[in-house]
């Protein structure tokens, strides 16, 4: 049993750093996302703003899943999407590092850097720095780190997008169907231009110095 | 007059400030899994195999090779056999409730240790669906505008993806809730042969929890475990065919030296109770082994649209 009394010589206490009560802690209301890695695969590419980017997917560490050991080792996982055609992509492939790490009520909450979770009311908001993220994708295109899509891909996802603008070309008396009809030609013409300029960058021949 | 008995006078001693109802409400929540869902392929349960990974086969038989033409009298060679497999690995996944004697006798709506233990078997269910959940936003076929919301072009192109791959149907589709009102929404301006059948109470006794309609044939399902994709941006879903993902349980019946313990039936989970007697606690343990993966990659395509 502790004493409850100071020793008679001693008079001067030492305190430390107040934490507050679990319950006041600020944690997110989200359930847990344990660590994950964002992967490129040679047949995921979207089209935004005129310009191709790769769709990632994740590799997660949760057990269990996509073959994710019980103790969380991915290795088993990692080559069975290598095996796929997945490329793997480390933290650091980036400054900084490209997840962020938050104390959930349940345990950690995984994010990637681009997202910022918000309490608005009882609600828990995520907003997306879809910029930033964007200006992510480009870095690994430009600096190597991830191939520049193959032109037979972009073909299938152009005549992909081109039969969705073909299949409302007779409807367009129906507003909706217009205006959606508009934004679908709208990005098949992004589409198209994009993977010209990105055919034209690949085939211009490279300028050596004359030795 | 004076003397009167008012409520405000009785208020903390003959009169309380609130009284429990006789019954709990259950939180919010999403609690529609597809465990068990015949388009998620079992296959089998580790259980005294040797191995925490099931391997499949997959071999191309039956009209995978078509046959040559070789002239009359001459022989034909060798065909080589395709054949690859999927593993999936089964791991554990636990939660734990902690409960004291004086919380527990007190109980009067049925909050108790029995209501505790009978609760995992949810949280299982609701597990399984995360898991698969993300791995449905995983195929290397994708469909969907990114920032783009869902619309029924999306739909046709993810259902014409599969058909193009030869995917032999039924098909099912998990979305997230915003992408099914998407979709919805956008069918509103469909018309013809394209209609939307909204789950009836006849269906969802079939299919359970979670189906929302079928549309072109195919079942549709919602879940708010369809993770996002495009750092928040977006949403992604799936749709596959039967056997494009599989799963495998563990189910360790057999605990000895436990105290007690509770087999819900029908299920893998079991459910122990630990006591601490030193300090009044009960403790409600569930254990699940479970695993989740794609068995056929090319049997599914992820639709990613506006979160």
């Amino acid at each position: 049993m502790a004493v409850t009394f100071p020793s008679a010589g001693s008079t001067a206490f030492a305190g430390r750093a107040a934490t507050l009560p679990t319950m006041q802690q600020t944690r997110l209301n989200h359930e847990p996302i344990p660590a994950w890695w964002y992967m490129a695969h040679p047949s995921r590419w979207y089209c935004v703003g005129g310009e191709w980017l790769p769709q990632l997917g994740k590799l997660s560490s949760r057990p269990g899943q996509s073959n994710v050991k019980p103790d969380g080792d991915t290795s088993f996982a990692e080559s069975l999407a290598r095996k796929e055609g997945w490329q793997l992509l480390p933290w650091d492939v980036v400054d900084g590092g490209y997840v962020q790490v938050f104390d959930g009520l349940r345990g950690p909450v995984h994010l990637s850097r681009w997202e910022t979770p918000r309490q608005v009311g009882t609600q828990l908001v995520i907003l997306s720095d879809e910029e930033g993220y964007r200006g992510f994708l480009r870095y690994l295109l430009t600096e190597g780190i991830v191939a520049p899509p193959d032109q037979v891909v972009l073909d299938v996802l152009i005549e992909r997008q081109a039969q969705r603008v073909n299949n409302n070309a007779n409807r367009l008396h129906e507003p909706i169907i217009r205006a959606r009809h508009d934004a679908d030609a709208a990005l098949l013409e992004e589409m198209t231009s994009a993977a010209g300029k990105l055919k034209e960058a690949q085939a211009a021949p490279v300028r050596r110095r004359r030795g | 007059m004076a003397n009167e008995i008012l409520f405000a006078d009785l208020s903390g001693s003959a009169r309380l400030a609130a009284i429990l109802a006789k019954e709990i409400e259950l939180t919010l929540a999403d609690r529609a899994s597809l465990h068990k869902h015949a388009s998620i392929k079992f296959m089998g349960n580790i259980v005294g195999s040797g191995s925490n990974v099931i391997q499949t086969p997959i071999v191309g038989l039956d009209g995978y090779d078509t046959m040559s033409s070789p002239a009359d009298g001459a022989a034909v060679s060798n065909t080589a056999l395709t054949e690859t497999n999927a593993n999936i690995t089964v791991a554990r996944r636990a939660l734990q409730y902690s409960i004291s004697d004086l919380a527990s006798l007190t109980d009067s709506v049925g909050l108790n240790v029995q209501r505790l233990a009978q609760s995992m078997v949810g949280s299982a269910q609701m597990t399984f669906q995360s898991l698969l959940c993300d791995v449905t936003d995983g195929f290397t076929s994708t469909v969907g505008t990114s920032g783009v919301d869902m619309t029924v072009d999306d739909f046709f192109s993810a259902q014409f993806t599969l058909t193009l791959a030869s995917v032999p149907g039924p098909y099912i589709c998990i979305l997230h809730p915003r992408q099914l009102a998407d979709l919805q929404s956008s069918l509103r301006a469909e018309a013809g042969p394209n209609q939307y059948v909204a789950a009836t109470q006849d269906m969802l006794n079939i299919k359970g929890q979670g189906f929302s309609g079928m549309f072109n044939g195919v079942d549709i399902f919602v879940s708010s475990k369809v993770p996002t994709a495009n750092a928040g941006a977006d949403r992604a879903a799936g749709m596959f065919g039967y056997g494009a993902v599989g799963y495998a349980e563990g189910s360790p019946f057999a605990i000895t030296g436990a105290g007690g313990i509770v087999a819900p039936a029908g299920t893998p989970i079991v459910v122990e109770f630990e006591r601490d007697a030193s300090s009044a606690l009960t403790k409600i343990i569930g254990n699940y082994y479970v695993g989740v993966a794609k068995l056929q990659d090319s049997m599914g395509v992820s639709i990613i649209t506006d979160a």
